[in-house]
C-alpha cells in the first residue's frame, strides 16, 4: 500500500476530509488508484443510510412473524407478567419459578435417571430458521404425474448391474458392495455408496421421493429445474429445491451433510433448515459445522457427478486398486462408468501399487476396457519407455472404424506424463517460460490426448498471470471452453478469461465473463469477489 | 437530543405494547442487516437477530435521547451477535469431537460459503465472514454504521489505537482479497 493509499485510509479513519486540501487529495487519489476506489466503492455499497436501512429485506410475513416472536420472546426473557406488574416482582416470581423448575427436574432425574436429549429451544420457533441470502426458487415447469426412470451411470466395486439399466419407481435399490451413480429425472444425481438401502418411492420428472433406509446417499439436485426431492429416513425426512448434500442413516441417527444451498429437515417434530457447510443428526436441535472429511466426501461424490455422462461412451476397469478418471477418484476397480465422448485419462495402481496412466476416446456405443491383460499384438516400445501394463481394447463396438484408445506415442519426444512432469518442475522452480514450452509441447505433439486440454489451460494461466501476454492466454482459454463445455476445468477456465479480460482492460468483455460465470457457479468461493469487481465495473449508482 | 425516540422508548421501557412494536419493527431491517453483516455465514442469523431485538427492548432503560436511536440500538446489536458467536464456537467445539473447522473456515472448494454472492451486498457480507471477530466488528461499526474510531473503541471497550488497527488490518485484508489475482500460483484457489 502506497503513502498516499494509507493517508488516504487515515482520513476515511478520521471520518472524512476535514479541509478542502484534504477533500482535493481524497478526489484525486481515488481517481488514480483502482484499488482504494475499489474498496470504496465495497464500502459505501455496506453503509446504512437513514432511508436504506434494510440491506437485507424479508416479506411483509416474515416481518410481522418476526416482530410478534422478538415481543413473545422478550416477554419470555424479561418475566413480563404483563405491564401493570412491577418488573422487580416480575423478575423475582422468575427466578422463583426457575428455581422450582430446577427442583423438579431434580428429582424426576433422581427417580427416573437422566431423560433423553433434549432439542435445544429457540428463541422464537414460530419464526422458521432461513439461510442468509435465500435464492430465489425456481418457477416449476409444466409438472408431468407419469413416472420415470432412474438411470445407473457408474458401478464402481463388483456388481452384476451395469452401466444404462434403467430403474423405475417401487424398485428396492440395494447396493451391496459397490458404489451407484444414478441420473434421476430432472439432471439430479444420486450416488449409493456401499451398504445402501433404498426405494425411490416417486420418480416424476418434478417429484422425487426416495425411502433410505440404511447406508449412504450423497444428493445433488440442480438449481432451476423446478425438482422437488424428499429423502425419508427412519429419523426424519430432508427435502430440497436444488441443492446437494448428503444423508447417512444408521440405526441410531441419520447424519446429514449440506454442501450447497438449504436444506429443510423435518425430524422429531420440529423443522429447521441446514445450510452449506453444515450438518445435522436428524432429531438434534441444531446444526453445527461439517467436518472437514464429511465435505470432502460429499464433493467427491459431485465431482463423480461431473465425470460421468448419460448417452455416452461407456468405460470399464478390470484392475486396479484406486482408479481415478480424468483427476476424479472413482474407487477400486472393476469400475464401469458410462463418460462423456472424447479423450479421458485415466491412473489407476496396479496390483503392485505401480501407478500406471492411460489415454483413451471415449466414442459413441462402445465400451472401452482397461485390464492388466498383455495387449494382443507387442506395441512398438521406444527405447528409454515403460510399456504400459494394461492393455486397453474395444468391446461391443458396431460401425465405427475409428479406435477409442488415443495411439501410444512412439516417437522419441518425450510422453505427456514426461512433459507435464517436466512443465511442473519448472513451475515449481518458477521457470514459467520452460513451463510453458513444455505445455505447447503436449499440445503440438499430443493433440489428441486428455493431457493436451489441460495443457492448454495450464499454458493459457501461464501466459496471463506470469507471461505478460494475457491476449494470447485469453485465446488459449477460449479454445479450452470451446473444446471442453462441460470440462472438470472450466471454471479454471472461465476465471483465467476473467483475468486476461481485467489484463487487457477489455471490461465490456470481462463484465460479459463475469455475468457468465456467476450465472453458471453462483455460489462459487470467487462468486463475491466478482459480484464486487462487477459492481466497480459498472457505472456508480446511488445508494 | 433525539426527543421521539427518547418518548418512543421510554413508552417501550414501560411495557408499552404498542411503543414496543413500533420499536422493533423500526430497528428489524437495520439490526438484521447488522447481523448479515457480522455473522454471514451462520445458519442462525434470524436467532441472532431475534435475540438481539430482544436484547434491545431488555435495554431500553439505559436510552437517553443522547444519540440517534439507531446508533445506540446498533451498539447493542453488535456486543450481543459478537456474545452469541462466540458461545456457539465454544458450544461447537465442545460437541464436536471429531476434526472441526473454525467456525468461519477461510475458503475453499470444500467449504463453499452458505449463501450466493447474489449481490454486493451479500458479497460484501461474506467477504467480511472472512475476517476474524474483533476487525469484522470493528469493520461494521466504522463502516456499516458510521462510527467514529473513539466510539468504537468505547463500543468494544478497546483503545482508541487497537481499533485504528484493526481496521488498518482488516481493510488491508479485504484490498488483498478483492486484488487477487487467483492465479494458480498461490492463489486462494
Amino acid at each position: 500500500m502506497s503513502p498516499d493509499c494509507e493517508r488516504y485510509e487515515a482520513l476515511v479513519d478520521a471520518g472524512g476530509p476535514s479541509d478542502q486540501a484534504s477533500a482535493d487529495f481524497v478526489s484525486a487519489h481515488l481517481a488514480g488508484c483502482a484499488d482504494c476506489r475499489e474498496l470504496e466503492r465495497a464500502l459505501a455499497a455496506i453503509a446504512l443510510r437513514p432511508n436504506d436501512d434494510d440491506h437485507f429485506p424479508l416479506d411483509a410475513l416474515a416481518q410481522r412473524r418476526t416482530v410478534d416472536a422478538v415481543l413473545r420472546g422478550a416477554q419470555t426473557a424479561e418475566g413480563e407478567l404483563g405491564a401493570a406488574t412491577p418488573r422487580r416482582w416480575g423478575r423475582g416470581v422468575a427466578a422463583m419459578a426457575a428455581g422450582l423448575l430446577v427442583l423438579a427436574g431434580a428429582l424426576l432425574y433422581l427417580r427416573q435417571g437422566p431423560p433423553p436429549p433434549r432439542p435445544q429451544v429457540a428463541v422464537a420457533p414460530t419464526v422458521p430458521r432461513v439461510a442468509p441470502v435465500t435464492p430465489p426458487e425456481p418457477a416449476p415447469p409444466m409438472p408431468s404425474v407419469a413416472p420415470m426412470l432412474a438411470r445407473v451411470l457408474s458401478v464402481s466395486g463388483r456388481d452384476e448391474r451395469s452401466p444404462g439399466l434403467e430403474i423405475a419407481q417401487g424398485t428396492v435399490v440395494q447396493t451391496g458392495a459397490a458404489t451407484l451413480g444414478l441420473a434421476v429425472p430432472g439432471q439430479a444425481w444420486v450416488r449409493a455408496r456401499p451398504g445402501t438401502d433404498f426405494t425411490f418411492a416417486k420418480l416424476t420428472d418434478h417429484d422425487l421421493v426416495l425411502d433410505l433406509r440404511a447406508g449412504h446417499l450423497d444428493v445433488h439436485v440442480p438449481h432451476g429445474q423446478g425438482i422437488d426431492l424428499s429423502v425419508r429416513t427412519p429419523h426424519g425426512q430432508v427435502k430440497v429445491i436444488g441443492t446437494a448434500f448428503a444423508l447417512d442413516t444408521a440405526k441410531a441417527k441419520t447424519r446429514l451433510v449440506v454442501v450447497e444451498g438449504t436444506v429443510q429437515v423435518d425430524a422429531g417434530g420440529h423443522q429447521s433448515r441446514v445450510s452449506a457447510g453444515f450438518a445435522l443428526s436428524l432429531g438434534a436441535a441444531r446444526p453445527s459445522m461439517a467436518s472437514k472429511s464429511e465435505l470432502s466426501s460429499a464433493r467427491e461424490s459431485l465431482a463423480h457427478e461431473q465425470l460421468v455422462s448419460a448417452g455416452a461412451g461407456g468405460l470399464s476397469v478390470l484392475s486396479g486398486k484406486e482408479v481415478t478418471v480424468d483427476s476424479v477418484s472413482v474407487g477400486a476397480a472393476p469400475v464401469k462408468l458410462m463418460l462423456a465422448l472424447g479423450p479421458h485419462s485415466v491412473s489407476r495402481l496396479d496390483p503392485r501399487g505401480r501407478a500406471t496412466r492411460s489415454t483413451l476416446v471415449v466414442v459413441s456405443g462402445r465400451e472401452s476396457v482397461i485390464t492388466d491383460r498383455p495387449p494382443p499384438a507387442p506395441e512398438k516400445v521406444a527405447r528409454g519407455q515403460v510399456q504400459p501394463p494394461a492393455s486397453v481394447t474395444n468391446a461391443g463396438g458396431t460401425g465405427s472404424p475409428e479406435p477409442s484408445v488415443a495411439p501410444v506415442d512412439t516417437s522419441p519426444a518425450e510422453t505427456t506424463e514426461q512433459l507435464l512432469q517436466q512443465a511442473q518442475e519448472a513451475r515449481t522452480q518458477k521457470d514459467w517460460r520452460l513451463a510453458a514450452r513444455a505445455y505447447s509441447a503436449i499440445i503440438e505433439r499430443h493433440p489428441m490426448s486428455a493431457a493436451a486440454e489441460v495443457a492448454r489451460l495450464s499454458l493459457g494461466q501461464l501466459q496471463v498471470d506470469q507471461l505478460g501476454a494475457p491476449g494470447q492466454g485469453q485465446a488459449q482459454c477460449e479454445t479450452y471452453i470451446q473444446r471442453n463445455p462441460s470440462g472438470a476445468l472450466l471454471a479454471e477456465a472461465e476465471l483465467c478469461q476473467i483475468r486476461a479480460f481485467a489484463r487487457l482492460g477489455q471490461s465490456a468483455n470481462e463484465l460479459a465473463a463475469i455475468d457468465s460465470f456467476l450465472a453458471r457457479w453462483p455460489n462459487d468461493f470467487n462468486a463475491p469477489r466478482l459480484v464486487l469487481r462487477r459492481a466497480a465495473l459498472q457505472p456508480a449508482t446511488p445508494h | 437530543m433525539h426527543e421521539e425516540d427518547a418518548k418512543l422508548v421510554a413508552a417501550a421501557a414501560r411495557f408499552d405494547e404498542r411503543a414496543r412494536r413500533e420499536l422493533v419493527g423500526r430497528l428489524l431491517g437495520r439490526v438484521r442487516s447488522t447481523v448479515m453483516y457480522l455473522a454471514a455465514r451462520s445458519p442462525d442469523v434470524d436467532d441472532m437477530t431475534q435475540r438481539a431485538l430482544i436484547e434491545v427492548l431488555g435495554s431500553c432503560s439505559t436510552y437517553r435521547g443522547e444519540s440517534p436511536l439507531e446508533s445506540w440500538a446498533a451498539s447493542i446489536t453488535t456486543r450481543t451477535v459478537m456474545r452469541l458467536i462466540k458461545q456457539r464456537r465454544t458450544a461447537e467445539a465442545r460437541e464436536q469431537a471429531v476434526e472441526v473447522m473454525p467456525e468461519y473456515p477461510e475458503w475453499s472448494r470444500e467449504s463453499q460459503a452458505p449463501a450466493e454472492a447474489s449481490d454486493q451486498r451479500s458479497a460484501m457480507a461474506l467477504v467480511l465472514a472472512r475476517l476474524p471477530e474483533e476487525r469484522r466488528e470493528a469493520m461494521v461499526l466504522k463502516h456499516v454504521h458510521g462510527y467514529s474510531v473513539e466510539e468504537i473503541a468505547v463500543a468494544t471497550n478497546t483503545k482508541v489505537n487497537t481499533v485504528r488497527d484493526r481496521l488498518r488490518v482488516a481493510r488491508a485484508e479485504l484490498r488483498a482479497w478483492l486484488s487477487a489475482p487467483d492465479s494458480t500460483e498461490g492463489g486462494d484457489r
